[in-house]
């Protein structure tokens, strides 16, 4: 119920935000469209991830130097005047997460250099990557390995078992949010 | 200072902005030409956003650059995840080969 009431306010936010202000009518109006929003498309996993501030803040900080390395990576490779680009599709694999930081792990590996995320994988959890300048397999998840290990820490494991096993579970099948898709 | 800062940013943005479209017109095939719609583009609108931020100074401004900001992060490498993984899947389903959707 937490996690619903998390998401209400972040929602508000966001409502808050767009106007502008912060003004009782704003955060009112705010807070009716997020029931709404919330009720009209119920969010079918509300385990809410736990963050620690430390390793995000070097997730983020990591991200970002991708992001620039892989900016001017590209842009050189644009405006080159005799392009070498070698193309290749690779398959990296991924360590078990839950549903949300495997797409975090997705959305990374296409902003980060040379490599765009094509496809996800389910069984075994892998990424098809596309890769613009000839990368090799290892490389490529030497530095997956790298950001999995990243997300790991700045989203340590909920719940009892201590592992993001228990969160790769269908949500779905859990008993608390059964039906609510 | 905030100028300079400002100009720097918004110059550097732009230009990655042109870099993109640039190389979506150059790069060869479709997948190379996601590369190009993906990093150069979001470090561009990122950049013209932080000059936006630092030009202006209002809590509010700054409130909305930040929320533009991440709606660009998540849906820029969705989208091109989504043109990506429709190309992969079409073309591996018929042979290993990315050449035929060359030039599309």
């Amino acid at each position: 119920m937490s996690a619903r009431l998390l998401t209400v306010g972040w929602l508000t936010a966001v409502w808050v935000a767009l106007w502008g202000g912060i003004t009782p009518a704003n955060v009112l109006s705010g807070l009716v469209a997020a029931g709404l929003v919330l009720t009209a498309f119920p969010i079918a996993s509300r385990r809410p991830l736990r963050i620690n501030p430390l390793w995000g803040a070097v997730l983020v900080g990591w991200f970002l130097a991708g992001l620039v390395r892989a900016s001017a990576t590209v842009a050189w490779q644009v405006i080159r005047p005799r392009s070498r680009l070698r193309p290749t599709v690779l398959t990296a694999t991924l360590p078990a997460l839950p549903p949300a930081l495997r797409v975090l792990m997705a959305d990374a590996v296409s902003l980060t250099p040379g490599t765009l995320t094509l496809d996800l994988i389910e069984d075994p959890p892998a990424l098809h990557i596309h890769v613009l300048d000839g990368a090799t397999a290892d490389s490529v998840q030497r530095d997956v390995d790298t950001l999995a290990r990243l997300v790991q820490r700045a989203f340590p494991p909920s719940g009892a078992s201590g592992d993001h096993r228990a969160a790769m579970a269908d949500p779905r099948t859990r008993p608390d949010e059964g039906g609510r898709r | 200072m905030i100028d300079v800062l400002t100009s720097i940013a918004v110059i550097t943005g732009a230009a990655l902005a042109l870099v993109a479209a640039i190389g979506v017109h150059r790069l060869p095939d479709v997948l190379s030409r996601m590369h190009a719609a993906t990093k150069p583009a979001t470090l561009g609108i990122l950049l013209v956003l932080i000059g936006v931020a630092l030009r202006d100074g209002r809590l509010a401004v700054i409130a909305k650059v930040a929320l533009v900001a991440a709606l660009q992060f998540l849906t820029a490498p969705t989208g091109a995840h989504m043109v990506g993984r429709a190309v992969h899947r079409d073309t591996t389903e018929h042979d290993d080969d990315l050449d035929p959707v060359d030039g599309v």
